[in-house]
């Protein structure tokens, strides 16, 4: 009852409101010298028809209309936003099967050797049938037994490289150091060692790697998914 | 005119606009030092009016992005000055900025009643920072990737919504089309709309509160126009003109190789002005131990405490004292930020493996547009033009692939030493004349530049040397004179039949001594065919030398080098890369083309 009495009088008020504007403007056609805009468009105290005591309630009411129906009037438009916009944090990345090579192509005990990660990948509306995504160093550590690490610095994110005369894992970005097994080198800025990765050997000598990213700046392995 | 333009103002009311616009007073006159806040003005204006010119020819896609701004700078008449107007411009907003800010707090511009301007101008700075890490990554090329990576991994760093906050931005788990759209709407639609409308409150109440003179007046007060304005153009003027001066030195803004996230790019930087936040980085050790750790210390809490000190300023600045305090760390902070910054270019101007990194980056780049330019770019995109291209990837597949047993040149294919000791053949030069004349030579096949360390010099435990290397040992070094000739005339020969490109007018040439040569190999010559097969007669346990190094023959013998064709059984350690899908056929192509120095 008290939501349709509301709606109606804003209503009335409006479309009065409205015709007086047109009555109004039409009957001073005087262009040169327009009517002050404020007195135009405000109705004045004297012109109401309600009491003055109900006037600071009738205000509230209109305040909270206003207020009320703004918000159903950009629900729809600022619902449809948000979602889109905040969309990318459904996003999940998964490890995924990748074939990088076999084993003959790894010395033992070698110097690790970097890989590319080619896959299909899907980006948005494209779908790549065979797109490189990241690179692996391998590095053959037994018969059947390869370790993998991303190349993706756990620091913030650089591609590590392998630098033979030292030895060590070096990140051109901000000098972080890690020695051919992995771990932290010296004085670096990264807070973790290199990312291993699962590796699988399937039938005679395909090596496998569940390829993942992730993230970067933390002591702690995360995944990005 | 007169009553035209009275009716217009009488509707619009434009004089007295124009009035407040241009008749500022300005007391104790016009002076250069008050030039910077324009010439900000007028750089910004410039990013409006370039940055929507470039609008009109990019396209934010991963496989268009690159190829846009590349079809702009090098197809487009005038595209190159244009993008090297906006690109410069921005570099050079950055120092104007940080004039700006010097200029106001030396003159005491940010006290009461200016507090909230010089925050709305400390908002404009941070725009203008934002707007260029965002400009950064659009032309989507191997510079612009590889560091707004890490500016995102620095997003993530922010504790609790750092890692959503990153998603956001690049749109999703991992770079893609989405990180382009959603950095260009940010670049081309969010931040510019916020920077209007801030410039317009700042520059408001700028003239609410009129001008801070400079104390004591160095003569009359004068008007905005023309006197500041005169100055004003002319500062703006020189801003152009250093702008046109680095588009010369540096031919333009620069266009790396397209962006490719399986590729080290190990000249990874960023623009100059965050490399002394980049060298503070590397410094995280340094802050491990404050609570949080280092690299929220360095990314994060750092930069905001250095925000929050400037907005600060205002209410510090109310005494003589605070305002001297905030004039001496200003100064300290610019000599820190400036010395962070040249010890990080220091370092990389020292440093033999970031210069390689930049060259090898710079001959990508130069390589991906003579490609685009000849071939134009395919629908998948410019990377593709690369991942095709005999001279860019046949090195890294060497490098990848062969570089463990092969050398080239001595080194791994791509100019960088070797990993592994070798133990086979240098292949450059392979099929030439050239490399059979070393082969044959039996001071040179025992060595590690040819076989001296592979099986067929050093055979195991229980297994005979290979008769092709006592051959060249024993025999060739017995030759005679007639022998040596006809040994010269084999070689010859031989290397015809590699068909190499380098090598067509020499074998032309040569017609009558490859016929001879020809027959030179079999029973009547060197006896060659008792072993190899070749043109017809049957040979032995040899590998065929039909068509030796040929496209067909080097590709077959990486193909499968255990084939009897080949090696055979005899083959120890070389593997089958084409039969093992180890390399594919496109791949063995390009190795092959690469070796016979069939570039096109």
């Amino acid at each position: 009852m008290k939501a349709s009495f509301q709606g109606s009088y804003l209503g009335d008020a409006a479309l009065s409101l409205l015709l007086r504007g047109l009555t109004e403007a039409a009957s001073t056609l005087d262009v040169a010298n327009p009517p002050p805009l404020a007195s135009h468009l405000m109705p004045s105290p004297e012109t109401s028809a309600a009491p003055a005591e109900a006037a600071p309630r009738r205000d509230f009411l209109k305040a909270s209309a206003c207020v009320a129906l703004g918000a159903c009037a950009l629900a729809a438009p600022i619902g449809a936003v948000v979602v889109v916009l905040a969309n990318p944090l459904r996003a999940k990345g998964i490890p995924l099967p990748v074939k990088l090579t076999v084993l003959s192509a790894l010395p033992l005990n070698g110097p690790p050797r970097l890989f590319q990660v080619v896959s299909e990948r899907r980006d948005a509306w494209t779908r790549f049938p065979a797109n490189a995504i990241g690179s692996v160093f391998l590095r053959r550590v037994g018969e059947r037994e390869v370790i993998a690490f991303n190349s993706a610095c756990p620091h913030l994110g650089c591609s590590v490289e392998f630098r033979q005369e030292r030895d060590t894992f070096y990140c051109p970005c901000h000098d972080s150091e890690f020695a051919r097994t992995g771990e932290v080198r010296g004085v670096s800025p990264s807070r973790r060692g290199l990312d291993t990765l699962k590796v699988e050997i399937r039938g005679d000598a395909e090596v496998w790697v569940y390829f993942e990213n992730f993230k970067t700046g933390i002591a702690q392995k995360v995944s990005v998914a | 005119m007169k009553p035209i333009f009275d009716w217009f103002d009488h509707r619009v009311g434009y004089r007295k606009l124009t009035h407040e616009a241009l008749y500022e007073n300005i007391p104790g006159g016009s002076r250069w030092r008050y030039v910077w806040g324009s010439t900000l003005t007028f750089a910004i204006v410039v990013q409006f009016i370039t940055g929507i010119a470039l609008w009109f020819s990019y396209s934010a896609s991963a496989q268009t992005a690159w190829e846009s701004v590349f079809y702009l700078e090098t197809q487009v008449p005038g595209g190159s000055l244009l993008r090297g107007v906006h690109h410069w411009t921005a570099q050079l907003m950055v120092p104007l900025l940080l004039l700006h800010l010097m200029q106001v707090v030396i003159d005491g511009a940010y006290r009461a009643p200016r507090e909230v301007n010089f925050w709305f101008g400390l908002g404009l700075l941070a725009l203008t920072l934002a707007l260029s890490l965002t400009g950064y990554l659009l032309p989507w090329d191997q510079k612009g990737y590889w560091a707004s990576k890490v500016a995102t991994n620095l997003l993530a760093s922010i504790p609790v919504v750092g890692p959503g906050m990153q998603k956001l931005v690049i749109g999703g788990a991992d770079y893609g089309h989405h990180t382009l759209t959603r950095f260009f709407a940010l670049h081309a639609g969010v931040l510019p709309a916020l920077l209007v409308a801030l410039i317009f409150a700042h520059v408001a109440l700028f003239r609410r509160h009129g001008i801070t003179a400079k104390q004591p007046h160095r003569a009359a007060d004068a008007k905005f126009w023309p006197d500041q304005v005169l100055k004003d153009a002319v500062a703006c003027l020189a801003v152009m003109a250093a702008v046109l001066l680095l588009i010369w030195w540096r031919h333009g803004a620069e266009l790396m190789a397209p962006a490719n996230p399986a590729e080290n790019y190990s000249a990874a930087r960023p623009d100059w002005y965050f490399m002394g936040l980049f060298q503070l980085l590397k410094f995280q050790d340094k802050f491990q131990t404050l609570p949080g750790g280092g690299l929220l210390w360095c990314a994060v809490f750092i930069p905001s405490i250095i925000a929050l000190f400037l907005f600060l300023m205002p209410f510090l600045g109310r005494w003589r004292v605070g305002h001297f305090f905030n004039l001496a760390s200003l100064w300290a902070g610019l000599g820190i930020f400036s010395a962070l910054t040249a010890m990080a270019f220091w370092k990389d101007l020292r440093d033999p493996h970031f210069i390689g990194a930049v060259q090898q980056a710079h001959r990508e780049a130069a390589r991906t547009k003579d490609l685009a330019t000849a071939r134009g770019v395919p629908p998948e995109g410019a990377l593709a033009l690369l991942r095709d291209d005999v001279f860019i990837q046949a090195p890294k597949i060497f490098a990848a692939k062969c570089a463990s047993c092969h050398s080239y040149n001595g080194h791994d294919g791509t100019g960088l030493p070797l990993g592994d000791k070798q133990t086979a053949a240098d292949l450059a030069g392979w099929g030439s004349r050239e490399w059979l004349r070393k082969f044959m030579d039996p001071q040179q096949i025992n060595t590690d530049r040819i076989w001296g360390a592979t099986a067929f010099c050093q055979p195991a435990k229980g297994r005979n040397r290979s008769s092709m290397v006592d051959y060249v040992l024993d025999e060739v070094t017995k030759l005679d004179a007639a022998g040596k000739e006809q040994l010269e005339r084999v070689i010859v020969a031989l290397s015809a039949e590699a068909e190499l490109p380098g090598q067509r007018e020499a074998d032309l040439k040569d017609t009558a001594a490859i016929e001879q040569g020809r027959k030179d190999f079999g029973e009547m010559g060197l006896n060659c065919a008792d072993c190899h097969a070749f043109r017809g007669e049957a040979g032995g346990k040899g590998p065929e030398l039909t068509g030796w190094g040929s496209r067909e023959w080097t590709i077959g013998i990486i193909h499968n080098p255990s084939d009897k064709k080949y090696y055979g059984r005899r083959n120890d350690r070389m593997q089958a890369f084409g039969e093992k899908s180890e390399l594919d056929r496109r791949q063995m192509e390009m190795l092959a083309d690469w070796l016979r120095g069939d570039l096109k």
